[in-house]
C-alpha cells in the first residue's frame, strides 16, 4: 500500500513523529480524533482498492453475512477515509511491519502499533478496530 | 443480529508475545485535547512501564509506605500539571484539575495500570484564527508521549493544522472559529482580565480629571475673592 503511493502522497501519509502505542485503545470508546495523513480522495482507484483490501483484513473477520454489509459501508466511505503511517518504510523479508499505521474513516478506526519491548517490535503488536459511531454495538443497543 | 453486533463492535487484539508483557521501559503519557470557543478540555492517560515503575512510584508515594494516599494523588496530579504548558495565541492558560483516577499499585507494577487526569482551562475570546501549543515535559527521560485533538463538537470550529516534534512533547494545533465578531487584533487583545484593567484605568483617569477641575475651580474662586 505504502509503496503504491507517489512521492507527494507519501509525504502526506508518513507522519513525522513517533507513535508509541494506540491512540484509541481500551477505554477510548466513542472518541473521534482529528484525522491525519493522506485522504483517500487524493488516491487513485488502484490505491483506494488496495486500502480497502487492507481494511478488509479487519472488517472481514466475521461471517460473510455480516462482513459483506460492513465492507459495503466502508467502501461507500472510502473517499473520506485517511491513511497515516509512522516508522520504518521498509520491511525485512519474512518479518512483519515494524511501523505504526492508522486508517480512519467516518465509521472506522484501525490502528496497528508494534511495541518496543526489547527484540523485534513486530512480534508484539497492539491493534484496534473500531466503528466510532457504533462502539460495542451501541447503535443497535440504543434503538 | 448477534453477528452484526459482534462485527460492529470494537476489537482489541494483542498479537505475538503473551499479553502479560506490557509496557516495559517507558512511561506512556497519552493526551487528548478538546477545543471549545471559551474552554479547552484535556485528558491525560499515563501508564508506567514495568521497568520504570519504581521511578514513577517514588514520585507518587512520597512517604514510601506502599500506599498511594489521596493527598499523594492530589500532589502528584498537581506536579504533572506543573510540567504541562498550554498556550493559546501566546497567552499561557491556567490549568485546572477536574478529576484524577489512579490504578492500584499492583496493576501499575504489571505495566497495566493507568493514571487518568482530566483538566481544563478557560480561553479568552480572540480572532477567527487561533494557535494552541501544548507541551508535556513530565518525566521526559522515560516518557513516550502521544497527543491528539478530538474532532471539535462545535461545528463553528475547524482544525486547520497539527504539528508535533518527533517525541510529541510539543504539539501545535491551528484552528479557525466561525461567527467571531471581534476580529481585529485590537479587540482580541482587549479581552478577559485586560477589559477590567482598562476599565480601572479609565475610572482612575476620570477621577484625576475631576480632581484637577475641582482644584482649578478652588484656585479661580480664591483669585476672584482677592
Amino acid at each position: 500500500m505504502l509503496n503504491a503511493l507517489d512521492e507527494n502522497q507519501r509525504k502526506q501519509a508518513i507522519l513525522s513523529y513517533r507513535l508509541a502505542d494506540l491512540v484509541l485503545g481500551p477505554g477510548q470508546d466513542g472518541k473521534t480524533i482529528q484525522p491525519e495523513g493522506l485522504k483517500a480522495s487524493a488516491m487513485n482507484e488502484r490505491q483506494r482498492a488496495m486500502l480497502l483490501d487492507v481494511i478488509s483484513e479487519w472488517a472481514s473477520i466475521s461471517r460473510e453475512s455480516a462482513a459483506a454489509p460492513r465492507m459495503a459501508e466502508l467502501k461507500a466511505d472510502i473517499k473520506d477515509t485517511w491513511f497515516a503511517w509512522s516508522g520504518p518504510t521498509t520491511v525485512t523479508p519474512g518479518s512483519n511491519i515494524a511501523a505504526y499505521y492508522r486508517i480512519q474513516g467516518p465509521h472506522l478506526v484501525i490502528e496497528y502499533a508494534p511495541q518496543r519491548l526489547g527484540g523485534d517490535p513486530s512480534m508484539h503488536v497492539h491493534t484496534m478496530y473500531r466503528d466510532p459511531t457504533n462502539d460495542y454495538g451501541l447503535r443497535l443497543t440504543t434503538k | 443480529m448477534k453477528m452484526r453486533l459482534a462485527a460492529a463492535g470494537a476489537i482489541l487484539l494483542f498479537v505475538g508475545t503473551p499479553a502479560s508483557a506490557h509496557r516495559l521501559d517507558e512511561y506512556l503519557q497519552a493526551t487528548t485535547i478538546s477545543v471549545e470557543k471559551d474552554r479547552v478540555q484535556a485528558q491525560i492517560r499515563m501508564t508506567p512501564g514495568v521497568a520504570v515503575f519504581p521511578v514513577v512510584l517514588a514520585h507518587i508515594d512520597t512517604d514510601a509506605d506502599g500506599v498511594i494516599s489521596e493527598a499523594e494523588q492530589r500532589a502528584y496530579a498537581e506536579c504533572v500539571l506543573g510540567d504541562l504548558s498550554l498556550t493559546i495565541d501566546g497567552d499561557r492558560l491556567q490549568l485546572r484539575l477536574v478529576s484524577s483516577k489512579f490504578a492500584t499499585i499492583e496493576e501499575m507494577k504489571e505495566g497495566r495500570g493507568e493514571i487518568q487526569l482530566e483538566f481544563d482551562a478557560d480561553v479568552s475570546s480572540g480572532g477567527p484564527s487561533r494557535r494552541l501549543i501544548f507541551e508535556n515535559q513530565h518525566q521526559s527521560r522515560i516518557a513516550a508521549y502521544l497527543v491528539n485533538c478530538l474532532v471539535p463538537r462545535d461545528p463553528d470550529i475547524r482544525v486547520t493544522a497539527q504539528n508535533r516534534d518527533y517525541q510529541q512533547s510539543v504539539y501545535q494545533l491551528d484552528y479557525v472559529q466561525a461567527d467571531v465578531r471581534l476580529t481585529a487584533p485590537f479587540f482580541s487583545w482587549w479581552s478577559g482580565a485586560r477589559v477590567w484593567l482598562g476599565l480601572a484605568a479609565l475610572l482612575l483617569f476620570a477621577w484625576l480629571a475631576l480632581l484637577w477641575r475641582w482644584r482649578a475651580r478652588i484656585a479661580n474662586d480664591a483669585i476672584a475673592q482677592e
